[in-house]
């Protein structure tokens, strides 16, 4: 029997404090990791499995 | 090294390549038994989708599966400062934000395929499928819920998975569980906001 998928908790408190710092940090950082090449690779794969 | 473009086929775990491939075994019983014997239920009911990338060789070996929900991250509160300038804009506001995610329920490589970064790959080609302009709805987060093994956090760690929960313990009160229990599992996340294409 597998383990069941866990449901994610509202969260509260400091955890709900601490992961709102850091979404709302992430918007002063957003697109600062260049992806493109991961990009044309993952869509490379999803037309060769005609998916795209 | 193997790369996916290259060496493997992207296709949905279905129930004839299950038949028809070799065995997977990616070293734990739980997710061996949920992609061979639940994970085409689970899709039929619309509960999650599995795919999976499989060697080009006859019968064919399912090299790494994966299986994804759609899912979200809840927050009732916000921080103090943010409150006051909230409730002064927007009074009445219900201090609830959501945030749209994609969970990956299920992830295994095989046992042949692990040391190759075939996990690494894998991981890099879902950030990059769910930051696609063409992905239907809006997703910000991945989340997934690791094994608490030291290899497993470590791989998501090093692929800048963060824990939602800071301790354990705060997880395990989150889940109203002993202190003094084991988690089998730490909720992580990563944050697509990060990435970019520059095309």
């Amino acid at each position: 029997m597998a383990i069941p998928i866990k449901v994610v908790p509202v969260l509260k408190g400091k955890a709900a404090r601490d992961f709102i710092l850091k979404a709302d940090a992430a918007l002063a950082k957003q697109g600062t990791i260049d992806f493109s090449k991961q990009v044309s690779i993952a869509n490379k794969i999803l037309e060769k499995a005609k998916m795209k | 090294m193997q790369n996916l473009l290259d060496a493997f086929r992207f296709v949905p775990l279905t129930n004839d390549l299950l038949n028809t491939s070799q065995d997977f075994d990616c070293g734990h019983l739980d997710l061996n038994d949920f992609f061979k014997t639940n994970s085409y239920a689970f899709s039929k009911q619309l509960l999650g989708k599995t795919y999976c990338f499989t060697s080009e060789e006859s019968p064919p070996q399912i090299v790494c599966a994966f299986t994804i929900s759609n899912d979200s991250i809840k927050v009732s509160e916000l921080p103090n400062s943010r409150k006051k300038i909230l409730n002064r804009h927007i009074p009445h506001l219900k201090h609830m934000r959501n945030y749209p995610a994609v969970l990956i329920g299920r992830l295994g490589v095989d046992k042949q395929y692990q040391g190759q970064n075939i996990g690494g790959q894998l991981l890099d080609f879902i950030k990059a499928w769910f930051i696609d302009d063409n992905n239907k709805t809006g997703c910000r987060f991945i989340i997934v819920d690791a094994y608490n093994e030291n290899a497993v956090l470590s791989y998501y760690l090093k692929n800048q998975f963060q824990f939602l929960f800071s301790t354990a313990e705060q997880e395990k009160s989150f889940f109203d569980l002993p202190l003094d229990s084991v988690l089998s599992t730490r909720l992580m996340f990563f944050d697509l906001l990060f990435l970019t294409t520059r095309t």
